[in-house]
């Protein structure tokens, strides 16, 4: 075995002694309460304590990064995906910053992260009430004053950014434009003209808030915006680009919750059949063997999808297509795993937990988030049938 | 006709939607009140196993449209509901009598189709202590009375409308032994006619918002890949709605629920998937009818329960009749 393996299995263990500890018993906390883990929970204080701001939660080396996220985000989706996203860190902030920042950018907005005075986070804000799927039509202005930027507009539907240090928002600096208009920024949360609206009432994934905030005649620095002006000379549409990179570079990962989601479903199911269905009662117990192999066949395949996207990556190559491959199979591969264990366990489900139940709620966002199901289709339509007929 | 309701009907289920509609409160569905007194006033509680056709159809219809307004709600008041099918097989008529005399004071009457020995445990509806428990267990038919049961709070999560407790008898309980199938069809009829209601809420709220919200310079409906999907959703769902409304014998009542409850779950599925975002919080009620298709697939036993009994029928069938089977095996 190899290093590196020796490196992902410790890493691996590393998640699963705190999933098992925190992610599961506070995600389900959460979602009895119907609230967010508080950023000043002891959990996070105990993180900081144990160094995992500046070392991360599992330490290793950088190489396959994006390999490594996805062996070791499977297992803390498998003990609560919403949980799993409130551990502190840049997170989905972070991306764009190190693809599209300056060095001075990268130094000034992602080390106060490798400091041990307090959790952080960072969060990543495209989402507007009139823009979801189609993020050309995005329509938080940004203009630009002497040498400063002037952001107003409406963000939703951005993870964290109720805790965030900075939040990266993309606005258009002319809404005519659609996508060549993109503008990446890091608005810092404690910048006059951030208002923060409120937390969602999401029905699942409830142990990290996902909020609304708006922009009013919001100042920022010129060096602010992500690259740079720079960057954006001569490829005007680079500031969708940035996010499309994001998203290529995040969705093996996000694809792989669900596969810890449907292993989840799949052990669920399994204890039940052990302690149910013993030997003897040979249909039911045949029966819902043979369901769990389905499970199991989709935990694995969908596995293997993701893991091939996040070589790409790693290996510096496009992976657009085969992101959009794990990112359309694995949802719902799961959602079918849930409904595979709810027929083995029936109504038991109903009357013993809510763990089922709460798994077809927090399954569903994966369906959404990062993309949809079916932006996931028109990606894999427009490689296969060629961008010029799928527009 | 299949499915296909008379003049009559059209005019009941009109009904029966302005009746809804005027309880409807919220994008999580209305409390149990209004529900009660605006279900009562159809009169279509309890037919569900009448001799006449046509007021079976009534109550299922009427069930379909309460479904899509509050299905939640709908678990604690429609009484007996789905324990109607195990009245009819009880013979002792005092016990019936009290039965339907705690129903119609709006308590509720559980169900619980398990195998297990020993106490019986089940999830029911409600807030309180339920009235009656009644196990539809194969071959066995139990029912145990107020005094002998225990509830403590087992919220189910995707009914918030209803609550949930969870109840153990601790007493003694009546006993017959009879086959149960009748019943326990009846009660997957109960259950996928709320759930066909909850379906088609689900798709006709997220088709009038995809015909209205533009992406990529378009309304979402109009993109064919998503129009098709839909389509295909909408007509598995028109399917088990046929099966529901034309549902009969126990064997049909319980195919129509196997029909049903995966066509609701595409339906609401999608009723989420169309409104992305939007669909996944408080907003918009396809939330709700994304967990409350969840939670009514879990009631009665679940699908695997539902297929043994079937395959029990056709293995009597087969015993019954060599030469039938003999013919199918050579594809006659």
């Amino acid at each position: 075995m190899s290093a590196f393996e020796d490196d992902l299995r410790a890493a691996v263990g590393r998640m699963r002694d705190v999933g098992r500890t925190w992610l599961r018993p506070l995600g389900e906390e959460a979602d009895r309460l119907g609230r967010p883990i508080p950023p000043d929970h002891e959990f996070f204080t105990m993180l900081v304590r144990e160094g995992v701001m500046r070392r991360g939660l599992t330490p290793g080396g950088s190489e396959r990064r994006t390999v490594r996220n996805v062996v070791v985000g499977e297992e803390g989706a498998y003990w609560d995906r919403g949980a799993l996203v409130t551990l502190p860190g840049p997170g989905l902030g972070g991306a764009p910053v190190r693809k599209m920042g300056t060095p001075e950018q990268r130094e000034r907005f992602l080390a106060p992260f490798r400091s041990e005075d307090r959790p952080r986070w960072a969060a990543f804000a495209m989402t507007e009430p009139g823009a979801g799927s189609d993020v050309a039509r995005i329509a938080m202005r940004a203009d630009r004053d002497g040498d400063e930027w002037v952001l107003n507009g409406q963000k939703m539907y951005s993870s964290n950014s109720g805790r965030a240090d900075w939040v990266v928002v993309f606005a258009t600096v002319d809404p005519s434009a659609g996508r060549n208009g993109h503008r990446a920024f890091v608005v810092e949360r404690d910048r006059p003209g951030f208002v923060f609206l409120r937390n969602e009432a999401k029905m699942g994934v409830r142990a990290y808030e996902t909020s609304s905030f708006v922009l009013e005649d919001c100042r920022l620095p010129a060096d602010n915006l992500l690259g740079g002006d720079a960057y954006y000379e001569g490829r005007a549409n680079r500031g969708f680009g940035g996010a499309m990179e994001t998203f290529n570079a995040t969705r093996p990962i996000v694809a792989v919750h669900a596969v810890g989601i449907a292993r989840s479903a799949l052990d669920h199911a399994r204890a039940f059949v052990d302690t149910e269905f013993p030997a003897h009662a040979t249909r039911r117990r045949r029966r819902a063997l043979e369901r769990l192999v389905e499970i199991r066949r989709g935990i694995e395949q969908g596995r293997r999808l993701c893991i091939r996207a996040a070589e790409l990556v790693d290996a510096g190559r496009p992976n657009a297509l085969e992101a959009s491959v794990a990112k359309l199979y694995c949802p719902p591969v799961a959602l079918a795993a849930i409904r595979t264990a709810q027929d083995v366990v029936g109504d038991a489900g109903v009357r013993r937990d809510r763990f089922l139940e709460k798994l077809t709620r927090d399954v569903k966002m994966l369906d959404i988030g990062e993309g949809t199901q079916q932006i996931q289709r028109r990606v894999i339509a427009r490689h296969i049938v060629g961008a010029d007929v799928v527009r | 006709m299949h499915g296909v309701l008379s003049d009559e009907l059209e005019e009941l289920r009109r009904a029966a939607v302005a009746a809804a509609a005027s309880c409807a409160a919220g994008t999580n569905g209305p409390p149990t009140e209004p529900v009660r007194a605006a279900y009562a006033a159809l009169g279509t509680a309890g037919l569900l196993t009448d001799p006449d056709p046509v007021a079976r159809l009534a109550a299922v219809v009427v069930l379909e449209v309460f479904g899509g307004a509050a299905a939640g709600a709908m678990l604690a008041v429609d009484q007996p509901g789905p324990a109607c099918g195990a009245l009819d097989a009880i013979p002792d008529a005092g016990l019936v009598a009290r039965l339907r005399a705690a129903a119609a004071r709006g308590e509720v009457i559980g169900v619980a189709v398990v195998e297990e020995p020993g106490d019986l445990v089940a999830w029911v509806p409600g807030t309180s202590v339920p009235a009656a428990l009644v196990q539809l267990a194969p071959g066995v038919l139990t029912v145990a009375e107020a005094p002998a049961l225990e509830a403590t709070p087992a919220p189910a999560g995707a009914a918030e409308a209803s609550g949930g407790v969870e109840v153990r008898v601790a007493g003694p309980r009546y006993r017959l032994e009879v086959d149960t199938f009748p019943a326990r069809s009846v009660a997957r009829l109960w259950v996928a006619a709320l759930a066909v209601g909850v379906g088609a809420a689900a798709l006709d709220y997220a088709v009038a918002y995809g015909r209205e919200r533009v992406v990529f310079g378009q309304p979402v409906l109009a993109h064919q890949a998503n129009a098709h999907d839909v389509a295909a959703v909408w007509a598995r769902l028109d399917a088990a709605r046929v099966a529901v409304r034309s549902a009969v014998t126990p064997w049909a009542m319980t195919q129509a629920y196997l029909e049903a409850m995966p066509a609701v779950l595409d339906a609401a599925d999608w009723g989420v998937q169309l409104l992305g975002g939007h669909g996944y919080v408080d907003d918009h009620p396809a939330q709700r009818w994304y967990r409350e298709a969840h939670l009514l697939r879990l009631l009665v036993g679940g699908a695997d329960m539902a297929v043994d009994d079937l395959s029990d029928r056709v293995a009597d069938e087969c015993a019954a009749s060599t030469d039938e089977l003999a013919g199918w095996e050579l594809g006659a």
